[in-house]
């Protein structure tokens, strides 16, 4: 009796862990939290021409996975189009992607277009902030199909975690201008996260 | 990792970096929403029971900068507490009379140390706007400010009354003062140094000119004069010399006081244009003077430059950026219970009292030994536009105040509006100051790649 006892208490612990055991999706943020505003506009970009900007570092705010599966440029101004996106660890690399005048496929070195786009990385602590080298790089590759000035205040990257749907809203700005971009005004507001 | 490629590229790329409270949220009071004052006492290092802590908020910037020479101000108490057997206290301050107030819901405090033997005293500024409540002087938009600015309602000392007296703040250690600057690991650069555009050199402050050691008094050698005190003091008064009677103006400044507000981590390729826009806060140190002409820092008041003033200096690469703020003597008058004219303890202090120039460049240093995060990952190289980011609520620009004598703490950053932009004219590389890269770094530099 003692030895079918301990069972049930085994299985009514395995039922609980099992409840309990639904942990929370892991959502995407960035090292420190919530980005401060920032943007990027970049002069001399032709009609069509491929452009590349990354060093978004992004992680989670709980263990798990997540994948992205769209990034989407908020407020579109002018329909400047994001043709692709990945992501990579950032650890080791000379460089981000800054801005790169060339497709995601061409720079490769850790961008796998054909693969899902997997975030793994969980955020530091705020003490280990300062050494902490294991953030995923955002990159997007965008073109303007027209016009001479595209683009938003901001990203939406979609992802999903645990069979769910989410969009992390970032105010990253791009701009692309097919001569000097103009000063954008307006483009400090804070992003939040929106799961 | 660094390069001398030498590719001149068109003028097009620019990274600004901007150091605010961000949107002021209403949301943000849900946290740490009362001001505390918390710390250890300790002698030699070793915990300091019954230790008692007194403090007084001052008038506010601009009633002191106001007040003619021999004004009096009575300094009203707002807390006081014992320490515990392991040093520790923790005190709430509480009733600020309204002349306390500065314009973005801050108050100046001077808390007042002591084991019974000697006597420590700091000056410290907090956000104290959620304890206001509806306020004729602070309005809604300035308490939301205020709100946004996190770092404000704390302030955790470190205090030690024995031989090696000294005072640490957790968010605003010594070693980041003015003149203390360290180029970091690897910072070796290959870049040509480049002369700056300002024929100015640094002020000459060594770290030896950084004193943390604060004026402490013994009561067993005290040397301040005069002593004139015969009144029994109630049994719930303090040691001598812990309550402020007053603080009374003087007409003795000292002008153009240095303070180095920001720096310019970059080079010839990548010109900074530094901002500060209007009524930025930042904190600027209080020195102390004792009878015997010896200085000392004592901690450091909030400082909001007043509407209307700022302004941009472009240009920058290898600079300083220093505002230079006209500082004014007080007299304070010290005792244990005060009635009459009681001056046990006189003490000169020594006060932000207003701004003589914003923005002040000057070659800070020479371009191999500034920073280089090259190393870092993160890095990005830049070539063809222009690139803008906004540090957060947190981000901190650790600099001091050349007083002369001494070197004070100053920091910016917390509740200011202060916009770096990297103006790219030959390809750079951009690193922030961790290997989560410029963007989410809190502070970033760039080189020639």
């Amino acid at each position: 009796m003692p030895m079918r006892r301990l069972v049930e208490v085994c299985v009514l612990a395995v039922l609980l862990a099992g409840c309990s055991g639904q942990e929370k999706s892991p959502k995407l943020s960035m090292p420190g939290g919530p980005m401060p505003p920032a943007y990027l506009t970049i002069n001399d970009v032709a009609n069509n021409q491929p452009l590349s900007f990354g060093d978004i570092v992004l992680c989670l705010d709980s263990p798990g996975t997540v994948v992205v599966t769209n990034v989407a440029i908020r407020d579109n101004q002018g329909g400047l189009h994001v043709d692709a996106f990945a992501v990579r660890p950032i650890a080791g690399l000379a460089n981000a992607v800054g801005d790169e005048k060339q497709t995601l496929a061409s720079i490769g070195n850790g961008f796998d277009l054909s693969r899902p786009q997997s975030i793994s990385a969980v955020c530091p602590p705020e003490d280990e902030l300062q050494t902490w080298n294991g953030g995923i790089e955002l990159a997007v590759q965008v073109s303007r199909p027209s016009g001479d000035v595209a683009g938003g205040p901001g990203l939406d990257i979609t992802y999903q975690a645990k069979g769910l749907t989410a969009t992390y809203s970032i105010p990253f700005g791009i701009l692309t201008c097919a001569a000097t971009c103009p000063t954008p005004s307006g483009w400090v507001s804070g992003g939040s996260a929106s799961p | 990792m660094l390069s001398v490629s030498g590719r001149l590229l068109g003028v097009g790329l620019t990274v600004g970096l901007m150091m605010t409270a961000g949107v002021p949220s209403v949301q943000a009071a849900s946290t740490g929403s009362t001001a505390t004052i918390t710390g250890v006492v300790t002698a030699d290092g070793v915990p300091i029971k019954d230790g008692t802590v007194t403090v007084f908020v001052q008038p506010n910037l601009d009633a002191l900068h106001r007040a003619s020479a021999g004004t009096r101000f009575y300094p009203t108490r707002v807390a006081a507490g014992t320490t515990d057997a392991s040093g520790r206290f923790g005190v709430t301050p509480s009733g600020f009379p309204l002349n306390s107030i500065e314009a973005d819901g801050t108050a100046n405090f001077i808390a007042a140390v002591s084991d019974g033997h000697s006597t420590i005293r700091w000056s410290f500024g907090l956000d104290v706007s959620m304890q206001l409540g509806p306020s004729p002087q602070v309005s809604s938009s300035t308490a939301q400010s205020a709100l946004a600015s996190k770092m404000h309602r704390t302030i955790d000392l470190r205090i030690d009354l024995g031989k090696n007296s000294g005072v640490d703040e957790t968010d605003n250690p010594a070693v980041n003062w003015y003149g203390s600057v360290a180029a970091p690991a690897g910072a070796a650069s290959a870049e040509p140094a480049a002369a700056g555009p300002f024929g100015r050199a640094a002020p000459a402050l060594t770290p030896a000119g950084l004193i943390r050691t604060p004026a402490i008094e013994r009561t067993t050698t005290s040397s301040l004069a005069p002593t004139v005190s015969s009144v029994t003091a109630p049994a719930d008064y303090g040691p001598k010399g812990t309550t402020l009677c007053f603080t009374q103006a003087t007409s003795t400044y000292k002008y153009a006081v240095t303070e180095g507000f920001a720096s310019a981590w970059s080079w010839t390729g990548a010109k900074v244009s530094f901002t500060e826009d209007n009524s930025s806060t930042h904190t600027l140190g209080v020195a102390f003077q004792d009878s015997t002409g010896g200085w000392s820092a004592s901690g450091s008041y909030q400082w909001t430059e007043s509407s209307g003033s700022g302004g941009t200096v472009p240009g920058l690469w290898d600079n300083w950026v220093e505002n230079e703020v006209n500082y004014r003597m007080y007299n304070e008058y010290w005792s244990n219970y005060c009635l009459g004219e009681p001056t046990e303890y006189l003490t000169h202090l020594w006060q932000p009292d207003s701004t003589s120039v914003l923005l002040y460049p000057i070659l800070g240093w020479s371009h191999s030994i500034h920073p280089n995060w090259s190393g870092h990952s993160g890095c990005g190289v830049y070539s063809g536009g222009n690139m803008y980011k906004q540090s957060g609520t947190d981000t901190t620009q650790s600099a001091g105040v050349g007083f002369g004598p001494i070197s004070l703490s100053a920091q910016a950053g917390w509740n200011s509006n202060i916009k770096e932009d990297f103006i790219f004219t030959q390809s750079s590389q951009l690193c922030g100051s961790t290997n989560s890269g410029w963007v989410s770094s809190p502070e970033a530099e760039a080189h020639q790649y």
